[in-house]
Parts: structure tokens; sequence; C-alpha cells
């Protein structure tokens, strides 16, 4: 039982609650989603000005551009909607929405705060890596039904790393459940209350390790640089999305950033304790300091990403594949039978 | 800086080939070139390749009015030394061997001399329109050349 | 045993792609992310420099040639004005020809940080870029107040330059490298020794030093290939040989000879030579005139051909002039560095990935200007 389906609980009868408590829990992820977009955008602008010796945008809005993303918001959706005339409509069609739909899918099972989950799921991570996956239809339908080379050519590089990358991101959940013994969110976040030392990262070293493979292949299945070979501007113009304008280019942008949130959040969930620490949830204002506690750190590892990518040069495809299958997937593994030795030995 | 004189690599040349030179003159001002025929660039060509003229600095065509030419800029790293060649060509049937087997540099040069000057080069491997558009008429270089107006209705 | 025959898909990268530098376009055969063929397309940017020369007077072609390379622009008005110097036998004064030096190696800095800066993005680094930008900004304000200009600058002119330097100009340029030289240093750091670039373009589209001298690819391009070969030393023009310098060649170490990295890397150090040639002219520039006495549009030298080379940033650009004792050049032929660096990638490039292409033709540092002149 979730906070929403308490409070609902008063007031309707036990069948719709949870119905009820899914639309709500939908509509407050759809406005912290845009929220968080309209914010992302303009920090990373920032971010990317003040590491290049300019200051990004500093005019619309007043106060350092704030209101540029809005803007730009703006523009894209009251851009002209351009199909090319040989795409495969119903494709071309269908592709954002399905990435921007499973950007939100992945959403039902993070513990937001305390009792704040929209749907607690016994096998909650598990749900999570499985939704996750249809996203590289959706990559390869845009480059397909784009009827372009180089979106083509953006689409299989993004199907090959997002696949490759999926097996050390799917190996490097599994020593965290191993260690907390259970797949459902709320109970790996339950063990790791009570202090940062009881986080699941510094419990013991392979779970460092872990964590580190995690988040490097995790910035590498969300396409984001050093990793972005798929939408590489200067070999691939713009990767899959190469036609795509207007809203449905803002859909990718969209899922594109919430991706990074949501591999982010996984990662704080799993590793970082969650909503607990660093700051007390015991005392007072349990559930905003938790909500606090929970997105301070999310936002932490998504600004990691935008260092990242504007401190990197590219890697090559080949390079890429290399990196994975040859040093992540191992690494994994041996991750994977360090956690359970300690698991069994200690 | 100091014009080129090339009467030590003429002795050399007409000394191996006296009938493939024309005879040499150094001019008032500038540069001295060698004139050779027109059928003997390839020996010389090679003669002076094996000897360390390794580089085809420049290949420029020229329209002389009644005749074309065109000059060969040869350079030798090693010696620091300059050869060139000069050759005329009729304007009727302007035909010569290509040098693009002996120095790769020549390959390029010869296609933009072919797109302005309309002179065929034998032997060349891919011989096309370098700098113009493949269906343009016409090769701008030549003196009695007349821009056309428009082009796919485009205004020139 | 039947041959395999590989159809491969035929991507047209450009004209407009973002990694051209210009209007350039390359048809690649791939077969999947493998280039099993390629050939380059030029001539986007034609303007029909040759042509023009043939109408107009030999003191305005000077503004044209600031077009063919305009990234380098100082380079290429001190080429064609070096051929026309020999041809018509004018002296240059002994100030005027340490000025040359001065915003000649100032702009050769210039170019290598656009080389640098754009190289970096076609890795996908984007930062790089604007950092060498911050510090081409100087430059660009000590030509501003030199000639008016901040990219085609026509000041080199035949006989001399168009102006004498400002008062305190010395200095400002003095200052600008003393700032500029650590900066070098935060480059390299930032960039050339950063672990995936060096991945991406170390041993990467290497070019041989036979093939390099074959095609007549000239400038940082050929002394990356380890050919200890620059025309400021071995065939010095203006007063060069006054200065010292070292030529920067490629190394195997890092990269091997002839790589991208090298490439890259022979311009890094060339910048930094660039400075020391500059802090020596500036302490021996002398006082007196900086234009020879003639009169511009009078101006018919007698009738010859002359060529002459000048070494540019982007390799030896050579002009061909011929003249008829009038006042019109009868014809000019530019021979550009970056048209043999062009013609040269097909030869040393089959067999990349398409992301190496990009390495390549990044490393060459053509402007598509000069090319197609």
């Amino acid at each position: 039982m979730n906070l929403i389906e308490k409070f609902l609980g008063n007031f309707i009868p036990d069948n719709y609650v949870i119905i009820v408590s899914v639309i709500i829990f939908f509509g407050i992820i759809l406005s912290i989603l845009s929220l968080y977009n309209l914010f992302i955008v303009w920090l990373e602008r920032k971010v990317a000005g003040h590491m290049q010796v300019r200051p990004g945008p500093m005019v619309t809005g007043g106060f350092h551009g704030w209101l540029q993303t809005v803007a730009d918001g703006i523009k894209l959706f009251l851009k002209e909607d351009i199909i090319p005339k040989e795409a495969d409509n119903i494709f071309f069609w269908i592709s954002p929405a399905l990435i921007m739909a499973v950007s939100f899918a992945v959403w039902v099972c993070i513990p937001l705060g305390i009792d704040l989950i929209p749907a607690d799921l016994n096998l909650g991570i598990f749900f999570i890596i499985a939704i996750s996956s249809p996203v590289v239809v959706g990559i390869v339908m845009a480059g397909w039904a784009s009827k372009n080379k180089w979106a083509m050519l953006g689409a299989f590089r993004s199907a090959a790393q997002i696949v490759s990358y999926e097996i050390p991101v799917a190996l490097s959940i599994l020593p965290p459940i191993i260690y907390a013994g259970t797949l459902s969110m709320t109970g790996i976040v339950d063990l790791q209350i009570g202090g940062f030392w009881n986080w699941l990262v510094f419990r013991n070293p392979f779970l460092f390790l872990t964590f580190i493979t995690y988040y490097i292949s995790a910035v590498a299945e969300v396409n984001r640089s050093p990793f972005d070979l798929p939408e590489a501007e200067s070999e691939l113009v713009a990767g899959f999305h190469t036609e795509y304008s207007g809203m449905r280019f803002a859909m990718f942008f969209f899922a594109e950033y919430s991706n990074m949130l949501a591999v982010s959040a996984i990662a704080v969930t799993l590793f970082l304790g969650g909503w607990s620490g660093p700051l007390p949830t015991s005392f007072v204002l349990r559930i905003p300091v938790s909500v606090l506690n929970f997105f301070a750190k999310t936002m932490f590892l998504v600004y990691l990403m935008i260092w990242f990518r504007w401190t990197f040069p590219r890697l090559r495809v080949d390079q890429l594949m290399n990196l994975c299958w040859k040093f992540f997937i191992p690494l994994s593994f041996i991750n994977l039978f360090g956690t359970t030795l300690w698991k069994l030995l200690l | 800086m100091t014009r080129i004189e090339l009467t030590k690599i003429y002795s050399q040349l007409s000394n191996k080939f006296p009938d493939a030179i024309l005879p040499f003159t150094l001019p008032a001002n500038g540069d001295s070139y060698i004139e050779i025929k027109q059928e003997s660039i390839l020996v010389i060509a090679s003669e002076l390749k094996n000897n360390g003229f390794t580089s085809l600095v420049c290949m420029t065509g020229v329209d002389d009015g009644n005749t074309f030419s065109i000059r060969y800029h040869l350079y030798s790293m090693q010696k620091k030394e300059w050869a060139i060649l000069k050759l005329s060509l009729s304007k009727d049937n302007p035909v010569v061997d290509s040098v693009s087997g002996i120095w790769r540099a020549a390959n390029w040069q010869e296609r933009e001399i072919y797109d302005m000057f309309g002179i065929k080069f034998i032997g060349h491997p891919d011989l096309r329109r370098i700098l113009m558009p493949e269906d343009w008429s016409g090769f701008p270089l030549r003196r009695d050349y007349v821009t056309p107006s428009r082009w796919h209705g485009i205004p020139v | 045993m039947s041959e395999f025959i590989i159809e491969g898909t035929t991507l047209f990268k450009g004209p407009q792609h973002p990694s051209t530098h210009g209007v350039f376009q390359l048809k690649l055969k791939t077969d999947g992310e493998i280039v099993i063929d390629l050939d380059p397309v030029i001539g986007y940017l034609h303007r029909c420099f040759e042509k023009h020369c043939e109408n107009i007077n030999y003191t305005q072609v000077i503004p044209y040639t600031d077009r063919l390379d305009y990234v380098a622009s100082m380079n290429n008005n001190w080429g064609y004005c070096l051929c026309v110097e020999k041809l018509a036998g004018i002296e240059v004064p002994k100030r005027a020809e340490f000025i040359r030096v001065i915003v000649g190696e100032l702009n050769r800095i210039a170019s290598h940080l656009v080389a640098f800066g754009t190289y970096g993005m076609d890795i996908g680094a984007f930062t790089p870029f604007l950092y060498a930008f911050r510090e081409r900004e100087f430059i660009l304000d000590l030509f501003e107040e030199l000639c008016g200009a901040r990219l085609t600058y026509n000041f080199v002119r035949i006989g001399g330059v168009s102006y004498d330097l400002p008062p305190g100009w010395l200095q400002k340029c003095l200052e600008f490298l003393d700032y500029f030289l650590p900066f070098i240093d935060e480059y390299n750091n930032l960039l050339s020794y950063n672990k995936i670039f060096i991945k991406r373009t170390a041993r990467v589209g290497i070019l041989s030093k036979e093939l390099a001298i074959d095609y007549n690819v000239t400038g940082p391009n050929l002394r990356a290939c380890g050919i200890d070969w620059d025309l400021r030393r071995d065939e010095p023009f203006s007063v060069y040989k006054e200065l010292e310098f070292n030529v920067c060649t490629g190394k195997d170490g890092i990269g091997v000879c002839g790589d991208s990295w090298n490439r890259y890397f022979v311009r890094m150090l060339e910048m930094a030579e660039s400075v020391k040639i500059i802090k020596q002219a500036l302490d021996m520039i002398p006082d007196g005139p900086v234009m020879s006495k003639f009169n511009p549009l009078a101006f018919k030298p007698p009738a010859g051909e002359a060529y002459a080379r000048c070494e540019t940033p982007r390799g030896e650009i050579g002009f061909f002039i011929m003249s008829n004792g009038s006042d019109k050049p009868y014809r000019v032929k530019v021979k550009s560095p970056c048209f043999s660096a062009i013609s040269s990638i097909p030869a040393f490039s089959k067999g990349l990935m398409i992301a190496d292409i990009v390495a390549v033709i990044g490393s060459l540092d053509f402007v598509m200007g000069e090319v197609d002149r």
C-alpha cells in the first residue's frame, strides 16, 4: 500500500483505489518529468557553457536565461511537422511515441520517497529491465522508417549498442539483488536505511565495482557521450532522428533526458540508498525529505553524465563493442561471482 | 626570390634526348622553361623522376592564343632543384599522354586541366570534370570561352 | 574459388554534412561500417578565381586571394605577392618583410587553433573548440587593429604591406605571445593526450612517406609522415633565413609516423615554434618604410612567367603567374596544398570505418575555399 492508495482508501471503494492512484501517479510523473526536462536542458546548456568559457543562455527570462528551454519547447511544438515523402508514415509516427512511452513506464517501480511508489511489484527491478528493452525497437523503427541512410546507420549502431550494453547493465543489477535477497525495489531500499555506510555500494568492494560498471554501461545504454555513436553528429549527422523535426524531435529529446534520469534513479535505488540519506528521514518532514534525498542523488548522477559529455571525445563503434564484450561483461561476471561468495561466506 | 634557371638540367637532358627537346632560350624575365615535344613527355618525365624529381609540384594549362601549353613544375627535394617543362599542343586536337602513372599528383591536376581547357590526357585512369558540374559545356579558361547566361535555368 | 563481390551501400557524405569542413562531398561505398571505396567530389565552392584574374589588374587580385584559404588569408596574400614580386623583380623593404613574418606566423597560430578545435569536434569533443577560439580572438583583435578586418585582411601588398604597425602594437603582440604559450600545454592536456582521443586517431589513416611525396602532400601533413621538410627553412623566402626555429615532424611513439594523431600533433608543436619565430622577429624588426616605391595603378610587370610558393599553415601554396606586359595577369594558377591533400585521401583510407574517415579528413585540415578556388 503506498501513500496515495492509503489516502484514497478513505474516500472511494477499494476496487477503484488502484486505478485512480495509478492515474494520479501518472500525472505526477508526467509533470515531474516535464519539469525535469525543462530544467535539465537548461542545466546542460549552462554546464556546457561554463565548461566552455562562455556563459550559456543569459537573456530569455532574465535570470540566467531560465526561460530558454520553455521558449525552445514552444518553438518545437509550433514547428511544422515534416514527414519525408518516402518515409514509412505509420512507423515514423509510432517510434517517438514508443520510445517516450518506454521512458515513462520505467517509473512504475521506482520508489520516489517513503511510501511513494506507483506500484510496488515484488519483482520490480525485473519489470524495469523488461520494460526498457523495447526502446531498441523504437529506435530501429525510427531509423528504418526515415528512409535515410544516415538514420539507418544510426539505428543499426544504436541497436547493436543497446543490446550489447543491456548485458552488463542486467548483470550489474544482479549483485545488489543477490545481496539484498529481493527483487522488490522497496525491499532493496529498506535494506539501506540508516546512514550512508548501509548503502549497498559501500557494503563490499564487488558492489562498488558493480556500481561503476552499471553506471558506465547505463551511460552507454542511454546513448550519451562518450558513447553517443547512434547520434554522432560529426559522423552520422544526427543518427536515427536525422529526419525528425518539431514536436517529434522533441519527443526523442524528452525520452533521452528521461532515460538519463531513469537509469540514474535505478542506480540510486540499487546502490546509493534510494530515498534514505544523506539527510535523515526519521525525524521531521519524513516524506519531503526522502523525496529530496532521492532526487538530489539522482540529479547528481545526471550531472555526471552532462559532465562526461562535455569532456570526452567519442569512441569508435568497434572500440565501444570491445569495451562492452571484452571488459564490462567479464567484469560483471566477476562482480556477480564475488558478491555471491561474499554473501555465502560472510 | 631568384628566378629559376634551368641551363644545367637542360644540357643534361638535351645530351640524352637530343630529338625530344626544342632549343632553349633564357627568357629576359621570370622563370625559364624547357620546351619539349608533345610525344616525348612520358620518356622525359620518367627520366626526370628517376633523377630525383619526385614531386610534381604544379601542372598548369595555358591558352597561348594559337596553341595550348602545359607547364610541369617538377621539384627534387634532395637536390633542391627545379625542372620546368613546357609542352605546346595544337588547339584543334589537344591530346597528350598522361603522366599520372609517374606522379600520382598528376591525376587530379590533369583532371583540372581537362576541365578548364579540354585537353585530353591519354591513359588517364579517370578523366572527368573536377571543378565544374559534370554536364557543363565549354571549357572556361580558354580565351575564346563565352560564359553561358543560364545553366539548368539558373542564371550564371 | 569464386570471388565475393561486395556491393555495399553508397553513402553521400556531404556536400552538407557536419564534418566535411566546407562544401565537399565524399562518395563512400560502405559495407556496414567499413568503407570499401571512396571518391572525393570537389567543386561545390568553385568561384572561378583563375578566370577572374584574367580581367583584373595585379593589385585587384589580392582580395581574391583572401578568399582562397579564408582561415589563413595573410599567408595567401603573401604567397601571391611573393610571386608577383619575383616576376617584376621588386625589392621589399626589410621592415615590411618582418611585418609579413609576424602576421604570417600569427595567422599560422590562428589557423592551427581552428584546426585543433574543429578536429576535436570531429572526434566528438566539443569543448576544445571554444578554448581554441578564445585565444584566436586575441589574434583577430590584433589583426583588426592592424588592417581593420578580422578574416579577409588584404594586408600584404605587392612590394610591402599596406600599413605600418600602429603604435604599441608590437607590445600588445608580445603580451599576447606570453599569454598564449602556456595554453598550448592546456590544449595538450585537454585533447592531445586524452585516452579516447588517442584511441580514435593514433594508427588511423597512415599516409606513408612515398605516397605523401607522390601526391605532393605538403606542409604539416608531409612533416607528420616524418619527412623533415619545411619551405621556410629549406628554401627560405622573406627573412626566414635570419630566424631560428625547429621543423616539427611526426614521431613514432603515441602514434606512428603519418597517422592522424601525428598530423594533428605536428600542428600543436608548430604553434610553439611560431611563437618562437614571432618573438625573434619582434626583437629584430628594423625601422624604415613598409612599401617599396612603385605605383600600383601603373604596375605592368615585364612579360614572362614565374612560379613561387609560400609555406602556409596548410602547406605550400604555389602561384604561377604569366605576364604579357599588360597591367592584367595573363594567367594566374594556384596550386593549393589542400587540393593535393584531398586527392590523396582514397589512396590510404580504404578499409577504414566511417568514423575513421571523419578522423582522417579532419586531420588533413583542408579548407574548401582553397581547393575549389
